[in-house]
């Protein structure tokens, strides 16, 4: 059976439907990708409001291999999900270019659902979920409007209801098999997109180097980073510093983690310690980052499952953190972070500074050393002193350091700067007085949902401070921006940022927080859907799914089986094969669209042989045979040899004109 | 004048239709449709303004084919027994005696049927069905052939009494034939009276070769694929939501008919999707009851279906 023509109607919807489904693409796609293929949709429903004629060969195939070359030219690597995915939306939209049978209608349109589910590899948020809705329906509008007969459709108006009707009952049907194949899809330990390693894809986060500006970024974004709730009370704000990564190396401008075996993990570090009854204990739902660190209060007497914790009291994940991830931790608040193996190595590093810079830097805390002596508290508190006597402010927008002896231009000169700047001055102080010192990046305090009972902590708490190495106790934690600007710590790094209505204070304060619980339930409850959970629940129903092998063989059977029942059903429906003489009329048929002759499905054979007589003149003396055989052998008392006939009118018409 | 082989049938059919096509001038396609009907054995419905040919079309299909014509203009004071006839006390065989009406003849020209009122016209349609009429509990068959060509004025409606969609239904063809183009109107201007060309008309078909010639259309193949696409032109009407009322199985029964009949006169031994499409319109634009809110009319709406309704 030839598929009827795709008609106008469906054809829009399906059109909108998919203009839908690219726009949450539009976010990474490059931009001159997304125009492309805007433009693309553009012109092709001009093309069909207007003309007639199909687009020519001569443009789609040059198209095609246009977008397949610039897309391996953007993404690289064939295999990453970016170059797969970008590929599929360009050629859905090509498709949508020849799309002029109900088939094709069918086909797009499931295409584009599959690029709905797709774009959740991409970003599981819920703003795009919620967002997600729209294409969907839009795909089954279309569906919907392609499955009816033509004709039997009135306005769009008139229609709603019915269409709303009969959408609703679609998927009203669909949501208990929807809802099954969610909870019982078997779920991979690590999802299989992350097989081929992608760099972070411009998340904005803590980045494990510290370079000048890069901690004002941060500040001005406002996504969450992580929600963490509490077994107890919250403890005070200021005491709060989730460590993230610990930077060792300065080269005068930039920190960086250690390039050393110090960054590393070690069988000798501390591994996951059972937490002491008085230690405060706490879960985290952690956004992705695209990065191993996973963020701890200090000192961390007790760290997940699957991580590992390096030598400098950093706790690393097995793998980048694709997708939200949750993690119960315990924190001893009071304690430093002990020393650790390799204490000269670390001693060593801790004391390294980029040679012949800063000499008044160093000639200061040359001066403080000989008079306080060997004593790091001490010379901590005198650097701290000094920061409070002299004129320093914090600002969030300081003056530019252009000179090669930063460090200098800040202390002595300007003198206004954020976390990063007296991070980055105190420890190069410490260093240059014989005290080992580093910095630690990471985030302080948080804000605290009252909704949903959480401490939020967002890229906009983003903090650098120190440690400095004391004998007997191990790396004391000294905040040297606490010297200037107590209120960063006590009311969060937004006291400095721009106000808002929707942060602390503002009037929709209230609305911004019930929205993150919102966020904070959707990703608890069906982002972080994983294996365990799901090995959990079926325990509860008395199902041991020891591992996921077990339940996709399960799956893969249901999944089988459910295939084979539609495709008897679809068989029996079926009910006939194609006529012989239909196929072979068919196939002529195909030839001279392929030759740009319009084939309307209402067109006989007798009709369509007189119609190419005086418009194709050329086609008409092979194609007449064609025609009068099929009219025989198809509407006549035919017998053996009019079947023959057509088969020899239809071979003569094949050979005889050109393939395109 | 009598013809016997099938070949020899449809070729005076042919001269029949050449000599029609010289009285009626510039109609041809409307006078293949009127033969069609004739052939098919079913009723016809001309839906036309006064004036454009169709009294000089029923005289010169009557007069080709030696059919008995009788006219009746109707009008609302018509009574049933005007039509169809009254019996009446004879004191000679001192007993009632039928005196049959104008409906006695082979071909009825029943003009603007829509004058009439519901009780004449509702005898008339029974006649056309049962090809017979009861008077005081007596049935007499009407002559064979009987066809009725019924003509209305689809202009003047005031003081009309629209026929129900169940008597139209009665109805095979309904067309229209509309003003004669430019050439073929100033051929009328020039030439003599259209009665005297009637006149001049010579019988080329006898009755009895009419009805020959329907058994012969009868008869005609017509293959599954050919019913497949009448079905789906018939089905067609059922799911467009501009049509209330779609086709009856009787309309389907009479769209095969006429079909047939239509492949005879251009000499095939089968049904092929074009005599289908020849005839659809005409089949189906008066027996489509649109919804309320529908644009078009049903011979509109019927072309826009023979447009989308694929041929399987």
């Amino acid at each position: 059976m030839r598929s009827p023509i795709l008609a106008t109607r469906p054809f829009e919807w399906l059109l909108l439907a998919f203009a839908a489904t690219l726009a949450p693409y539009t976010l990474w796609l490059p931009i001159w990708y997304s125009a492309l293929l805007y433009a693309v949709l553009g012109a092709r429903l001009v093309q069909r409001r207007r003309f007639a004629r199909p687009w020519p060969g001569w443009v789609k195939f040059p198209l095609l291999a246009a977008i397949l070359v610039l897309v391996v030219w953007e993404f690289g690597d064939p295999r990453s999900r970016q170059t797969g995915t970008a590929a599929l939306l360009g050629l859905t939209a090509l498709k949508l270019i020849e799309a002029e049978r109900r088939r094709d209608g069918f086909l797009t349109a499931t295409v584009c659902l599959f690029l709905v589910s797709v774009q959740f590899l991409f970003e599981q948020g819920m703003g795009v979920s919620a967002y997600m809705v729209i294409p969907t329906l839009l795909c089954f509008l279309a569906l919907n409007e392609c499955a009816a007969p033509p004709g039997t459709r009135g306005g769009i108006a008139d229609e709603f209801g019915r269409i709303g009707r009969e959408l609703g009952l679609l998927l009203l049907v669909a949501l208990p098999l929807t809802v099954f194949l969610f909870f019982s899809t078997p779920r991979l330990e690590s999802p299989l997109w992350g097989t081929v390693e992608t760099p972070a894809e411009g998340r904005t986060g803590l980045s494990g180097t510290m370079s000048p500006g890069s901690i004002t970024e941060l500040i001005a974004d406002d996504s969450p980073v992580m929600r963490i709730s509490f077994a107890g009370e919250m403890p005070p704000r200021a005491s709060l510093y989730w460590r993230g990564p610990v930077l060792w190396h300065f080269d005068g401008i930039a920190w960086q983690a250690s390039r050393s075996f110090l960054g590393r993990s070690n069988a000798n570090t501390p591994g996951p310690t059972r937490a002491g009854e008085a230690d405060l204990r706490y879960r985290v739902l952690l956004e992705p980052t695209d990065r191993r660190w996973l963020f701890l209060l200090d000192y961390a007497s007790g760290i997940p499952p699957e991580t590992l914790r390096l030598i400098d009291g950093q706790v690393v994940h097995e793998q980048p953190v694709k997708q939200v991830i949750s993690y119960e931790a315990a924190a001893d608040l009071d304690a430093p972070v002990p020393a650790g193996p390799f204490i000269q190595e670390q001693r060593g590093e801790a004391l390294r500074l980029p040679p012949q810079r800063n000499p008044q830097t160093l000639e200061m805390a040359r001066q403080w050393r000989a008079e306080i002596g060997n004593n790091p508290l001490a010379i901590a508190g005198r650097a701290l002193l000094h920061f409070n006597e002299q004129p320093f402010a914090y600002n969030l927008s300081p003056p530019p350091l252009t000179r090669v002896d930063r460090v200098d231009q800040f202390l002595f000169d300007t003198r206004i700067g954020f976390c990063e700047h007296y991070a980055s001055a105190f420890v190069v102080l410490m260093r240059a007085a014989g005290v080992p010192a580093r910095v630690v990046t990471g985030y302080q305090g948080g804000t605290w949902n009252p909704v949903g009972q959480y401490l939020l902590v967002r890229n906009s708490d983003a903090h650098a401070w120190a440690e400095i190495l004391v004998p007997g106790q191990g790396w004391v934690r000294i905040d040297p921006t606490a010297a200037i600007a107590p209120e960063r710590v006590d009311r969060g790094g937004q006291a400095f940022a721009e106000p808002s209505v929707w942060r602390a204070g503002g009037w929709l304060e209230g609305v911004a927080n019930r929205f993150d619980a919102m966020r904070a339930w959707w990703n608890e409850t069906i982002v972080r859907f994983d294996h365990l959970r799901q090995r959990r629940l079926f325990e509860d129903f008395g199902l041991d799914i020891r591992d996921w092998r077990q339940l996709g063989l399960w799956f893969g059977i249901g999944m089988i089986a459910l295939a084979l029942l539609s495709a008897l059903v679809f068989w029996s429906r079926r009910d006939r094969r194609e006529d012989p003489a239909r196929r072979q009329y068919l196939r002529v048929l195909r030839r001279l669209s392929r030759l740009g002759v319009a084939t309307p499905d209402s067109e006989g054979a007798r009709s369509l042989a007189a119609r190419i007589e005086s418009e194709r003149p050329e086609l008409a003396g092979l194609l007449r045979p064609v025609c009068e055989a099929y009219e025989t052998s198809r509407y006549g008392q035919s017998g053996q040899a009019d079947a023959q006939r057509l088969e020899e009118a239809v071979t003569a018409f094949l050979a005889g004109t050109p393939r395109r | 004048m009598d013809h016997h082989t099938p070949e020899q049938l449809t070729q005076a059919l042919a001269a029949a239709e050449a000599q029609i096509n010289q009285v009626v001038l510039g109609k041809s396609a409307e006078v293949r449709q009127v033969l069609v009907c004739l052939l098919a054995g079913g009723h016809l419905l001309l839906e036309d303004l006064p004036g454009v040919g169709k009294t000089t079309l029923a005289h010169a299909v009557a007069a080709t084919f030696d059919l008995d014509f009788s006219r009746v203009q109707f009008t609302s004071d018509l009574l049933p027994s005007d039509l169809v006839g009254v019996s009446i006390y004879d004191q000679a065989t001192a007993g009632f005696r039928f005196h049959p009406g104008p409906i006695f003849a082979q071909l009825l020209l029943a003009d603007e049927i829509n004058r009439a009122t519901p009780k004449l016209q509702s005898a008339l349609l029974e006649a056309m069905a049962e090809q017979q009429v009861t008077v005081d509990g007596t049935s007499h068959r009407l002559p064979q052939p009987f066809v009725v060509v019924a003509t209305q004025n689809p202009v003047e409606q005031s003081g009309t009494f629209p026929l129900p969609e169940s008597q139209l239904d009665r109805f095979l063809f309904s067309i229209s034939l509309g003003y004669p183009d430019e050439r073929a109107e100033k051929a009328l201007l020039g030439a003599s009276d259209r009665r005297a060309v009637i006149a001049e008309a010579r019988p080329v078909l006898s009755a009895s070769a009419l009805t020959a010639l329907r058994a012969l259309a009868e008869v005609l193949h017509a293959s599954p694929a050919a019913i497949d696409y009448a079905y789906a032109l018939i089905a067609a009407t059922r799911k467009d939501r501009r049509i209330r009322i779609g086709l009856s199985p009787r309309a389907g029964i009479g769209l095969m008919r006429a079909a047939k009949a239509h492949a005879l006169l251009a000499r095939r031994q089968h049904v092929v999707p074009e005599d289908l499409q020849a005839v659809y319109v005409a089949v189906a634009r008066h027996r489509l009851v649109l919804a309320s809110d529908a644009s078009g009319d049903g011979a509109s709406i019927a072309r826009e279906l023979l447009a989308q309704v694929p041929i399987p």
